[in-house]
This record gives structure tokens, sequence and C-alpha cells, in this order.
């Protein structure tokens, strides 16, 4: 029976492999936006079982909440705000049922010498990267067993997090600055409409996303927590809980958005603080910048994967939720 | 490995394909959401049959995640794609 | 053939489940009209997943794992049908035509 069911993950495998492709290549092509969106969240929904199969748990959790969930979410937003824009092929009155033909569409068509460039370099790029897999001499060296050796200096059990937040630690806090910045370019792109766009006032919207809310709270919390030996992080607690609040949010809950407040920004700034904050006390303790020594190295991992936890669901939620509020109305509050 | 398991795995894989001709068919924009609804849920499935498959008791912690998510898609959807002004009491017309 | 009533119940729930994924995309695809097609995924979504759950959670290791498979499948109970329902809702105030069988 194990060869049988060996073939048969050989075959999932295929399948799965040839749908990524058959979807990259259709919602790459395709000039109805809505459909191609859709087709994303599809792509990513198979992407992270691929994942899966990679033997990559720790990018499908990530896949799941940012790929098929977050972006998702932003580019149906995003879809929706093009819409309303005074150049979308929808100005006429609506007549017969509704169509997707009236999203907006991609712009100019590609020339044929256009297409036949792009599909030799396309070849030309495959055949390089196949030639190379293939001449790598297996069995593969990776960094696995070096990785291993070290694994008790960093105070991690979990060899991802520990090469994300101790060996390669310099490159999460660029990362988190990145993200960062993102939001103050948001920020300074001015004010924009809310997403919660128009009431849908039934009470079915307001009770789900009040139930799912605090579970995702406690799973973004637990999947921090377990960051440390399994699967987890502060990258997928952070996209798990900004999820919930994007629940709450849409969900018509009341609550107290202040955008610009001091607390906000606290908050938002606090992973990168903490984090540059741990890499000089680092200094401090005699070593290098980010450079923890072995005792304290648990502790500080600790501190900083909460800290960039929640910074990273504000971030998440802020960009999803935009802006500043017009200048014409009360500046400072606004009850969502 | 148990082969019960795999064929139910690829029996899902399967369905998500013969569900994708919904996405490209579906008249709606209801239609391709309500497609992506449902692959969120046999996605789901898939997660857990792969957990046992796999022997990897944290994929679970993926399908919770996955089932968190599922939800705001449609939400986002309908509230700023496919909406309906209250004001004219019907149909709006610059929404598809 | 090992006489363990927990793995022959938890492969048989698994199994079952099948008919009512397969019910799901059958419908999806063949049923007329928006409205027919949630009530199809429907089932998929609850009991298809839900027979996946019980039928894994028999054989689960620990009781933590058979409390997570539960809690996926509560949680998508809620997710779903409450995205059903206003997906349903939206539709028919937007005037998607309910199917009528034609003489």
């Amino acid at each position: 029976m194990e060869e049988a069911a060996i073939v048969g993950m050989k075959i999932f495998d295929g399948v799965i492999a040839c749908m990524l492709v058959w979807l990259a290549w259709r919602l790459s092509t395709l000039r109805d936006l809505f459909q191609a969106v859709v087709l994303f969240i599809v792509f990513g929904l198979i992407m992270a079982v691929a994942w899966v199969r990679l033997g990559a748990l720790d990018v499908a959790l990530a896949e799941a909440a940012i790929g098929a969930g977050l972006s998702g979410a932003l580019f149906l937003l995003a879809l929706g705000r093009m819409m309303r824009e005074p150049g979308a092929k929808n100005g006429a009155e609506l007549k017969g049922p509704p169509s997707t033909r009236d999203l907006p569409e991609k712009g100019n068509r590609t020339s044929f010498m256009g297409h036949v460039f792009l599909l030799g370099f396309v070849l030309v790029l495959t055949s390089t990267l196949g030639g190379v897999l293939f001449s790598i001499p297996l069995p593969a060296q990776s960094l696995r067993a070096k990785i291993f050796a070290e694994i008790g200096n960093s105070g991690i059990g979990h060899p991802v997090t520990a090469v994300l937040l101790n060996f390669r630690g310099y490159d999460t806090l660029l990362e988190i600055a990145v993200m960062l910045l993102g939001v103050v370019v948001l920020w300074s792109l001015g004010a924009s409409r809310s997403p919660q766009g128009v009431l849908l006032d039934d009470p079915i919207l307001g009770a789900s996303a009040r139930l799912m809310a605090p579970i995702s709270i406690v799973v973004a919390g637990y999947l921090l927590w377990s960051g440390g030996d399994s699967p987890g992080g502060a990258f997928q607690a952070g996209a798990v809980m900004a999820m919930g609040g994007i629940l709450l949010v849409l969900g018509e809950v009341r609550f107290r958005f202040v955008p610009m407040s001091s607390g906000l920004r606290s908050v938002l700034a606090a992973g990168l603080v903490v984090f540059l904050g741990t890499g000089i006390s680092a200094m401090g303790m005699g070593g290098r910048f980010l450079e923890y020594p072995r005792d304290w190295a648990g502790t500080l991992i600790v501190l900083v994967e909460l800290a960039a936890g929640v910074s990273i669901a504000a971030i998440l939620l802020i960009l999803f939720m935009g802006d500043k509020p017009d200048q014409e109305t009360s500046p400072g509050d606004r009850v969502i | 490995m148990s082969l019960v398991y795999v064929a139910v795995a690829l029996i899902l894989l399967l369905t998500i394909l013969a569900g994708l001709i919904r996405i490209v068919r579906g008249p709606t924009p209801a239609d391709r959401m309500l497609a992506g609804q449902l692959f969120g849920s046999t996605g789901v499935a898939l997660l857990l049959i792969l957990s046992s498959v796999l022997r990897v008791p944290m994929l679970l912690d993926t399908a919770l995640v996955l089932v968190l998510v599922a939800q705001t898609a449609i939400l986002v959807f309908l509230r700023n794609l496919w909406t309906v002004s209250r004001e004219k009491g019907g149909e709006d017309a610059s929404e598809p | 053939m090992p006489l363990n009533l927990n793995v022959w119940l938890g492969h048989a729930l698994v199994l079952c489940s099948i008919p009512f994924f397969l019910a799901g995309t059958v419908g999806l695809l063949r049923f007329p009209d928006v409205y027919s097609r949630i009530h199809a995924i429907t089932k998929a979504d609850n009991l298809g997943l839900g027979m996946v759950a019980m039928g894994l959670a028999l054989q689960a290791d620990s009781w933590t794992l058979s409390a997570k498979l539960l809690a996926v499948w509560l949680l998508a109970l809620v997710g779903s049908s409450a995205s059903c329902h206003l997906l349903a809702r939206s539709a028919l105030r937007k005037g998607v035509a309910v199917w009528k069988k034609p003489r």
C-alpha cells in the first residue's frame, strides 16, 4: 500500500504544480480584473498547499494569512475604489442584469512582436534555470547541518525562527522597517475613503465578527508563542491579528479609531524600536550589533517577537484602513 | 501513509479544479466569490487531511489560520465592490 | 486487518465526506442560479468539512488535536454561514434573478 500512496502523492504534487502554472498564466492575461483577483486568492490558497508539500510550514502559514487573506482583501478594496473613479467604465445607466463587463479593464494590448520577445525571454530564463537546477550535484549542500549545530546558542528551539530572529536578525529588522515605511508613505498620500464601504445593515455581520475577532487574537497569541518551537512567529501572528481587526472594521463593530494618535503611532513603531533596542543592548553586553549573548538570547527574542507581532498587526491593519481623516472633519477622533 | 487519505486528498484537489470552471464562467460576480468560498472550505479540509497523511500535526494551525481568514474577502467584496446604494432604493448606476 | 474501531470509524467518516464535497462542486457547476449554488456549497462547507474533522478527530493522538479539529470545523461553520447568508441577501437586493422552472 505504501507505494500506491507515494505514487498518489506524486500525482497530487503534479496537479498542484499544473494548477499553479495555469492560475498564474490565466490571472496575468485576463482582462476582467475582478476575475483575476478571485483567481489570485485561489492562487494563494494553492500556493499554501504547495508550501506544505515542500515542508515549509512557516511560509504556508504566512501564505494562508497574507496571500489568500490580506492581499485578496486589499486587491478587492482597490478594485472597488477604482470603480468609483471618474475614468472607469461605469458612467452609463445599467440596463439588464449586473455583469462584470462594466468593471475596469486592463490597458493596452501587447503587440505581436512584444509577445514574441516575451516568449523568447521566458524560454531563455526557463532553460537557464533548468540547466542550473539539473547541474547541482546531489545531495544538495545546505546550511541545515550548520544551523542545527549552532541552534543551541540561539536560545530558540525552532530553526526557522532562530534564523529569522537571531542568525539573520538584521534582515528581519530591515523588513520591519520597510513595513513601517509603507505606513508612512500611505499616510503621506492623503485622505481616502473608509474601507467600510456601504452599510450592510445585517445583524449577522456584527455577530460573526464579534465571534471571530477575539478568536483571531487568541490564535495570533498562540502562533506568536509557539513560534519558538514550531512553525509560527511574529509575522504570522501579526497577520492573523490584523485579519481579526479587519473583521471588526468590516463587521461594523463600533470602536474608536484615532488615526494619528500617539498611542497608535507608538504601537506602530514599537516593533522596530524594540528590535533596535535589543540590538544595541547586545552591543552593551559585549558583542556587535544584534549579536545576542547566549544566556539572554531567548529572552531578548521573545521581547522582539512580542513587540514585532503587535506592530505588524497594527501596520497591516492601517494598510487596509487607510488614512488620515479628511481635513474638513474634526481632527483626531473618528468613530467607526 | 494511508492510501485512503491520499485518495481523499486527490479527490478534494480535483473538486477545486472543477470549481475553477465556475470562476471562469460564472455570469455574476457573486458566482465567482461563491466558488472562492467553496475553495476556502475545501482547502481547509485538504490541509486537515494532509496533516494526517504527512503526520504533521502543525498543519492544523495552518487550517485554523485559513478558516479565520476566509471570511474577509467576501465581506470586502460585498461592502466595496458589489454594493447597493440605499438612497436610490435599489441598484446604483455606478456598481456592476 | 486490525480491529481498531477508532481507525475504522475514522476512515469511514472521512470517506463519507467525499459525496458531500462532490455534491457541492456538482451543484456549483450545474445549478441554474446563484441562490441554488449557495445552497449547494453550504453542504460541502458544513457536512463535508464536519465529517473530515470528525473522522480525523477519532484518530488524533491527543485531546488537544481533537479539540483543534473541532474548533476548525466550528469556526468554518460560523464563517461560511455568515458569508453565504450575506452574499445571498446582497444578490437579492442587487436584483439577481431567481431561477424559475420553465414550463
